[in-house]
């Protein structure tokens, strides 16, 4: 619930990319709407999934970008390193990340 | 200096690194797929002589990362430390190029004989990726070479190169120190000090490692290191400290610490070596995913690929199968001329050759099901259909990549059971195969319609389709109990690559069918076999002393005499004793014994007895009831005696007895091949708990839906 401030948001809760625009500042790579790039500022959550998150790739100023959701929005497909990986979006909202402006 | 001749290699690298491609070509069909000891993680293990070497090649499960987090990294590592082989190859992605150098970083530092081998060379190219081999090779202390695994090229030099290295030995290696920043390091020089002081850690492998191991609070390392924490207590100590200094000096977990200094270092070398061109190489990829996953098509798609692969498996399978049956019967046949009648001839006939002809039966469906999922698997398919699948594979706490073995279930428990290789975590596949026999296989349906045939008619569609919904609906139950219960811990992370489309070579494509029959017919076929010998024994065994009318002397009569129907008289007589005999045998006395068990829900007692040799396969009851209603062997599921049998008012079924009855088809367990493959798949005592869930959760089924029809009056 948006009341707890960003960092608590499941994005697997909301209907991401069409109700709510996460167009500036920071939030989790759930949150992201397609096409949209961000920098990877932090990676939380513990033991296999952190660590499984860090071994594919993702870790502080990495830079991610918002591919596609599969048909029932859950998982997300994410280019990261030159490559695609996919996620859950539960996943997803261990990782804590900071948008870059589409125009610069 | 003296020469080794055998060599141990091993081949280490990401998932999706063509690495088993490689495995294949070096070993080709001399190779062996078992499992790491006490692990169901499958290991690979090959042979080759080459010059005067005889190498033995092992194929080190696909890791990211070498952590003591998952199975497979822990089983890699163990190999690497325990088994020390000669060399290792380090098979890598070019085009993935940073994500794979993390992983030699870790083999670098526990420190082996490395050969780097950037794979499927000729991607690299295409992407326009420029790679500068020469320094990499200077940078990692390691020499580095070109190789496109599913074409074969480069793939001498590379064997060369790793014989080169084992036969120097230590001389070659010179691979400098990863380095994790200033801090870091002097921190895992201080503790890498002591841990080599440490009187426990001598024999171990290599200090600097179980330092950087410590720190990043591996589990395993510390239990190995420390079984005693009082005879370590300076090296606790100074770990300790270590860790409450990196803490408090960075404010994060020294595990990432670590982890980011190695990527650092890495992200370091990437900058010296490679050049990545403008363009994306998933550009083609994400073109063909437009289409594969698309929001409305995806789906669509997707069930016309499984539609596809489903009817391959079971409806053309169904030809070979038939020759094969066709052929089994042929021998039994020859055999019978060949050798006097007797109990000798019947095991032979009947026990022996039945018994391999159930094994082999199943040959086409395997085989058709992994031509299928191996192409799946190397096209890189399979990713996305987990992709597709996950949301509502994840609503039974299940992996996306789940949902293909569960819809082969429909077809056949047994090809279904062995596709759960595909699963990485041990977790899922046990799960996945717990529920796979609730899925209505091809095999329940003849009961299903010989049942509704008799006793529901006009409906007897909608009740077979009400008793898949049923399936279904248990699988969903069950997965949602299982979940919360027994199997509750260690949900792995759906994180997953995504990897380029590659077309599937034919080669690794027939090698992994292969493997797979191999695999069926040596460990399964073993089992499956030796228990439907036993079953038959049992059925057999013992032999009526005196039957309730002398049938060999009526029998002799009927045939010399010339009354016409006289035929019909004898088939009858031959099949009341049929049914005596197997009422008489271990299996009928079985049988006696469950018949009051399976009273409550309605069944009369021929219904009890033969869900023994059910157990065997669901197509045998039939044939049971038809020889204990004394109407021979030859009855089958549309046979209409059998059917006016079973609803005659001696026979006391009532139509929610049937139903019921078809419940607890559906539900316990499916077959002796079924029974094998989930003890290969998962150790005896899965084996056993599944059996006997599969038996109580039937009965309580049927006996909810006994009771539930009987008051609805049926």
């Amino acid at each position: 619930m948006s009341w707890f401030g960003l960092g608590n948001r499941h994005g697997r809760q909301k209907r991401q990319g069409h109700c709510r625009r996460f167009l500036k500042g920071t939030g989790t790579l759930a949150e992201m709407n397609i096409g949209q790039k961000a920098r990877v500022v932090r990676i939380g959550g513990s033991g296999q999934i952190r660590h499984r998150l860090i071994d594919l790739g993702f870790r502080t100023g990495e830079t991610v970008e918002m591919i596609r959701t599969a048909p029932l929005r859950d998982p997300i497909e994410i280019a990261i390193n030159g490559g695609r990986i996919s996620i859950r979006r539960s996943e997803a909202a261990l990782v804590n990340v900071e948008l870059i402006p589409a125009y610069k | 200096m003296e020469q080794k001749h055998s060599l141990k290699i091993a081949l280490a690298g990401n998932p999706n690194s063509g690495k088993t491609s490689i495995f294949n070509s070096f070993t080709g069909a001399r190779q062996k797929v078992a499992n790491f000891p006490g692990v169901t993680v499958e290991k690979r293990v090959g042979h080759r002589k080459y010059g005067k070497y005889d190498i033995t090649f092992v194929d080190l499960p696909g890791t990211y990362s070498l952590t003591a987090y998952s199975l497979d990294e822990k089983v890699a590592r163990d190999f690497i430390v325990n088994e020390q082989p000669d060399v290792i190859i380090n098979v890598i992605d070019g085009g993935n190029l940073e994500r794979s150098l993390y992983l030699t970083m870790q083999l670098i530092e526990i420190g082996v004989d490395l050969v780097i081998d950037i794979n499927m060379w000729d991607e690299v190219l295409e992407s326009g990726i420029k790679i500068d081999t020469e320094k990499l090779s200077t940078l990692l202390g390691a020499p580095v070479l070109k190789t496109i695994g599913n074409r074969g090229q480069g793939l001498d030099s590379l064997l060369d190169t790793a014989i080169k290295l084992a036969e120097n030995g230590e001389e070659l290696h010179h691979h400098p120190p990863v380095t994790y920043g200033p801090r870091l390091d002097d921190i895992v020089a201080n503790l890498s000090d002591e841990v080599s002081k440490c009187k426990n850690c001598t024999s171990c492998h290599n200090s600097r490692w179980l330092a950087i191991k410590m720190l990043e609070g591996d589990t395993e390392i510390k239990n190995r290191c420390f079984p005693d924490k009082v005879e370590n207590s300076h090296l606790t100590k100074v770990l300790d400290e270590s860790v409450t200094h990196l803490k408090s000096t960075t404010d994060d977990d020294p595990e990432i610490i670590v982890t980011e200094g190695r990527y650092g270092y890495v992200a370091g070398i990437i900058r010296e070596v490679m050049q990545r061109p403008p363009t994306d190489r998933m550009k083609m990829s994400d073109q063909i995913d437009d289409l594969l996953t698309h929001r409305i098509l995806g789906y669509p798609i997707f069930l016309l690929l499984m539609w596809l692969i489903f009817q391959a498996t079971f409806v053309i399978g169904q030809y070979p199968m038939a020759w094969i049956e066709t052929a089994v019967a042929y021998v039994q046949s020859g055999v019978g001329q060949l050798i006097p009648d007797g109990a000798m001839a019947d095991l032979l006939i009947d026990g022996v050759i039945g018994g391999v002809g159930s094994v082999i039966v199943f040959l086409p469906n395997i085989v058709i099901l992994f031509l299928g999922i191996s192409i799946l698997e190397d096209s890189g398919y399979m990713a996305r259909a987990a992709f597709l699948m996950d949301k509502l594979m994840h609503y039974l706490g299940l992996h996306g990549k789940s949902f293909i073995p569960m819809l082969m279930g429909f077809g056949c428990s047994v090809p279904a059971i062995m596709a759960t290789r595909t699963l990485e975590s041990k977790r899922d596949r046990i799960m996945t195969i717990l529920l796979i026999p609730m899925i209505s296989c091809s095999a329940k349906l003849p009961v299903y319609v010989l049942f509704t045939g008799a006793f529901f008619g006009a409906y007897a569609g909608n009740v077979i389709f009400s008793i898949y919904l049923f399936g279904i609906a248990a699988t969903i139950l069950m997965a949602r109990i299982f979940g919360r219960t027994i199997l509750q811990s260690d949900e792995t992370p759906f994180v997953m690559e995504l990897p380029p489309y590659r077309r599937p070579t034919t080669w690794s494509v027939i090698i992994h069918m292969w493997e797979r029959t191999r695999m069926y017919l040596k460990k399964m076929g073993g089992v499956i076999l030796i228990a439907s010998v036993i079953l038959w024994l049992l059925g057999y065994f013992p032999k009526v002393d005196e039957y309730s009318q002398d049938y060999e002397t009526k029998i002799e009569q009927l045939a010399l005499s010339d009354q016409p129907g006289a035929e019909l008289a004898i088939a009858e007589l031959k099949a009341a004793r049929a049914g005596e005999d197997l009422q008489y045998s271990f299996i009928g006395r079985l049988g006696n014994v469950v018949s009051p068990f399976v009273k409550p829900l309605g069944f009369n007692w021929q219904m009890g007895i033969s869900l023994i040799p059910g157990f065997v396969a669901k197509e045998v009851v039939v044939s049971s009831l038809g020889v204990l209603y004394f109407l021979g062997e030859e009855t089958d599921e549309s046979s209409d005696n059998l059917m006016q049998a079973l609803q005659s008012q001696q026979s006391g079924i009532s139509q929610a007895a049937a139903y019921a009855f078809m419940i607890f088809i559906l539900l316990y367990t499916p077959c002796l091949a079924t029974v094998a493959a989930i003890r290969k798949e998962t150790g005896v005592r899965w084996m056993w708990f599944s059996i006997i869930f599969q038996c109580v959760f039937a009965w309580i089924g049927a006996f909810a839906a006994y009771r539930i029809l009987t008051l609805f009056g049926l």
